[in-house]
């Protein structure tokens, strides 16, 4: 076959490396060979024209690899099927790049190549295209029924082409959402050889017919047997979170991660979860990783920079040690530095940065002023008043730093180890760790709802509690009041399962209550009364 | 790939480095053997007996890299179905030229149609890796043949290289035992084989797993089954 018309393009970071493939090229009688040293510039080449080959190295060294190239090209199309794409690999295995099902390489060649090899393939994958063009044809003018016979008559006549005409028949009968049949069709060439990708298909149909359990099933044992099929990962991780299994759903993305770890996709997705699942630390280490796999591509935005920045902020707002949140707020202040690079011309971006620097500089400083607290109560930890070192734990709640509160109430109790008064003073303050002024308020609304209480008018009582609830959530002493209240509303005969329900949930908020507690006692018999009630009812 | 190990991180960069440097050296030496004249054989031959030491050298890297998959429990295979003539073609083309040059007739016999479900990357590297040793060893032919043949009631795809050079080393033949069986002596490390047979023995069916074997008859006889 004469090959002389072709066009091909040689990615390599390699200088050397390229001009030698090129030269094989030429002395194989092709004269139209592009070079590229990157993705970016393969990209770029292959937006400009179209290739028959692309001989592509899987390393391309910093930046994106020849399997994410390949993923971006196919993804938006920007080549099409009839395009041979080669991955060239060192080793003669296929496991890094094994698992993105849809964007799979036409071929791989194992490097070094000789010149011989090179032109046996170019031929091979000549009479490829052919044997493919009418199926690829009927798919590309929508005409289905055509493609599926001419699909069937691959599979049926050229051994060769099977495997592929195979996969081209079950993704038009899945976009075509027959789902009984695609899964014939599977089960039929499962029936020659069991494969990774005939598995993953199956589960995927379960998916589609939303048998969830049955899915994470054939998944698990689908990655046993293969585990680096990374799709399989992806998908686990999408059914678990339709099951609502948030915790699995991320660490199913996070295995994907850890084999395939340069996906964006992924990074993000792991990032989503994780902000489900309220773990702001967890976000932004993935935001981070997907910041760094967004570089110059175009899912490098302001907004996802600006994601980043808040769950960096919010991660050291709940840091436990000092140590941490000065590493988040250190780290948000350079990706702050980054976002300003790169998008100093777009206006929103320049906002937003502005007021990232506002929340951070308040945050640094304030961190700042909480150690030099902490420090000149350490040092005059004997020299002042027991009440002015509880003052100190709540100014930090004043504040709303719960976490210095807690460190220094472990500084006191180490300096007063048998003072059991004090200890309980400050386990009653941090039963209820908010503000001064909010204790209050609090204590007001408490105060007008023990009287309505006494006046006998239960249900303006609960209004008042709930009010006060509202501003100090955990107060003990409050809550059993509440619970008081409630119990009698249930003795009463209203809305029986509903308060009894309510009174129980907010004695679950006493759970940790420690018995040095003055309202420990008063937890345990409303607990076994509202159980008693509880009983009753349910009888 | 995440190697959380830094020295077998740095084995994999070094080796790749090399074999990065080794696929360069072999493409000049084409380029110079290009240009020579056709009476040049004597330059023809050394040039293809450097080019035959590099492709060794080239299989021992591949090899370490697998040794290195192999212990970190990551060395998988991808099995497809796949024509075994296509394979054969490869290894040939790959080494046909280069045999020629030093007196050894590189052939195959092969029906077309002969699809097998298999990983063929790990098959052709295996077929390098007794090609390349076949070169060195044989008198003057080496012949690549597939066939299909029941074993204990299964059917079995079989590959086979013969050559009619001196045969295997008794010891090699006995004892396919693991990466312990290394002989700096006679310079035959054994590796490459017991890779082999660690490939083999991944392709899996009903419970048959695929075997390498190796016998001495009016040459060296290797045979890879896979069921």
């Amino acid at each position: 076959m004469d090959l002389s018309h072709y066009r091909c393009l040689v990615v390599d970071d390699f200088d050397n490396v390229r001009k030698s493939i090129k030269g094989m090229l030429v002395r194989l009688g092709i004269e139209n060979v592009t070079e590229a040293s990157n993705g970016q510039e393969a990209l770029r080449a292959l937006r400009y024209q179209s290739f028959d080959v692309v001989l592509c190295d899987y390393n391309l060294g910093p930046g994106r690899d020849g399997q994410q190239l390949l993923e971006l090209a196919r993804a938006e199309k920007i080549i099409s099927q009839r395009t041979v794409y080669v991955m060239i690999t060192a080793e003669t295995t296929r496991a890094m790049v094994m698992g993105a099902l849809e964007f799979e390489p036409d071929d791989y060649m194992a490097k070094p190549f000789a010149l011989d090899t090179l032109d046996k393939r170019l031929q091979r994958w000549a009479t490829r295209k052919n044997a493919i063009e009418p199926a690829l044809a009927a798919i590309e003018n929508e005409d289905f029924e055509s493609a599926l016979a001419e699909l069937d008559k691959l599979i049926e006549e050229s051994p060769r082409y099977r495997n592929w005409a195979q996969r081209q028949k079950v993704d038009i009968l899945l976009d075509q959402k027959a789902l009984d049949d695609a899964k014939t069709v599977l089960l039929e060439a499962r029936e020659q050889r069991e494969q990774a990708w005939i598995d993953f298909l199956l589960a995927r149909i379960e998916f589609l017919k939303g048998n969830f359990h049955p899915v994470i099933e054939q998944l698990q044992g689908l990655v046993l047997r293969y585990p680096n099929f990374v799709k399989a990962y992806d998908l686990l991780s999408m059914t678990y979170e339709r099951l609502d299994e948030l915790e699995q759903a991320r660490h199913a993305s996070e295995e994907g991660a850890h084999i395939s770890p340069r996906s964006f996709r992924r990074q993000m997705r792991i990032g989503e979860l994780s902000e489900q699942l309220d773990d702001p630390g967890g976000a932004a280490k993935a935001f981070r990783k997907a910041v760094k796999l967004a570089e110059n591509s175009p899912h490098e935005t302001p907004a996802l920079y600006d994601r980043l920045l808040l769950n960096l902020e919010s991660a050291a707002e709940r840091s436990a040690e000092v140590a941490d949140e000065a590493d988040f707020l250190r780290d948000a202040s350079r990706v702050l530095d980054k976002m300003n690079k790169r998008f100093k011309d777009d206006p929103e971006a320049v906002l937003r940065s502005q007021i990232h620097q506002l929340r951070l500089a308040a945050k640094a400083a304030r961190a700042s002023m909480t150690e030099k607290l902490m420090d000149a109560a350490k040092r005059r930890i004997g020299d002042v008043s027991q009440e002015l070192l509880l003052e100190v734990m709540q100014a930090y709640y004043d504040v709303g730093q719960a976490n210095a509160a807690n460190r220094w109430a472990d500084e006191l109790i180490k300096k007063f180890p048998n003072d059991k008064a004090l200890q309980s003073k400050i386990i009653e303050m941090q039963s209820e760790p908010i503000p001064e002024q909010d204790k209050r308020k609090a204590s007001e609304l408490n105060r007008s709802a023990v009287q309505a209480y006494k006046d006998g008018n239960f249900e303006l009582a609960e209004d008042k509690y709930q009010a006060a609830l509202q501003i100090s959530p955990h107060n003990p002493s409050l809550i059993l009041n509440y619970v008081q209240a409630l119990l009698q509303l249930v003795l009463s005969g209203n809305n029986q399962q509903e308060r009894i329900s309510a009174a129980l949930a907010l004695l679950q908020r006493l759970q940790y209550l420690s018995d040095l507690h003055s309202q420990y006692e008063r937890y345990q018999q409303l607990q076994s009364k509202a159980l008693q009630i509880k009983e009753k009812l349910g009888a | 790939m995440p190697d959380q190990n830094p020295i077998t991180a740095a084995y994999s960069a070094l080796i790749h480095d090399v074999k990065n440097s080794l696929g360069l050296m072999t493409s000049e030496l084409d380029g110079i053997a290009a240009q020579l004249e056709p009476n040049q054989t004597d330059a023809l031959q050394r040039i293809n007996r450097l080019s035959l030491e590099s492709a060794r050298m080239n299989n021992v890297l591949m090899n370490l890299l697998g040794l290195q998959r192999q212990d970190a429990g990551k060395l998988v295979i991808n099995v497809q179905e796949a024509l075994v003539v296509d394979v054969f073609e490869d290894v040939v083309a790959r080494y046909q030229r280069m045999a020629a040059q030093l007196n050894v007739t590189l052939s195959m016999a092969c029906s077309e149609d002969l699809a097998w479900f298999f990983d063929p990357m790990q098959v052709e590297s295996i077929l390098n890796n007794v090609v390349t040793n076949a070169i060195r060893y044989t008198n003057s032919t080496i012949h690549l043949t597939a066939f299909i043949e029941q074993v204990a009631g299964h059917d079995m795809l079989c590959i086979q290289v013969t050559d009619d050079g001196r045969g295997y080393p008794q010891a090699l033949i006995e004892g396919l035992t693991g990466p312990s069986t290394i002989n700096m002596a006679t310079g035959s490390t054994g590796l490459g084989l017991y890779l082999s047979e660690k490939v083999a023995n991944m392709h899996e069916k009903n419970g048959i797993c695929g075997k390498i074997q190796l016998s001495n008859e009016e040459g060296a006889h290797f045979r890879l089954w896979l069921p």
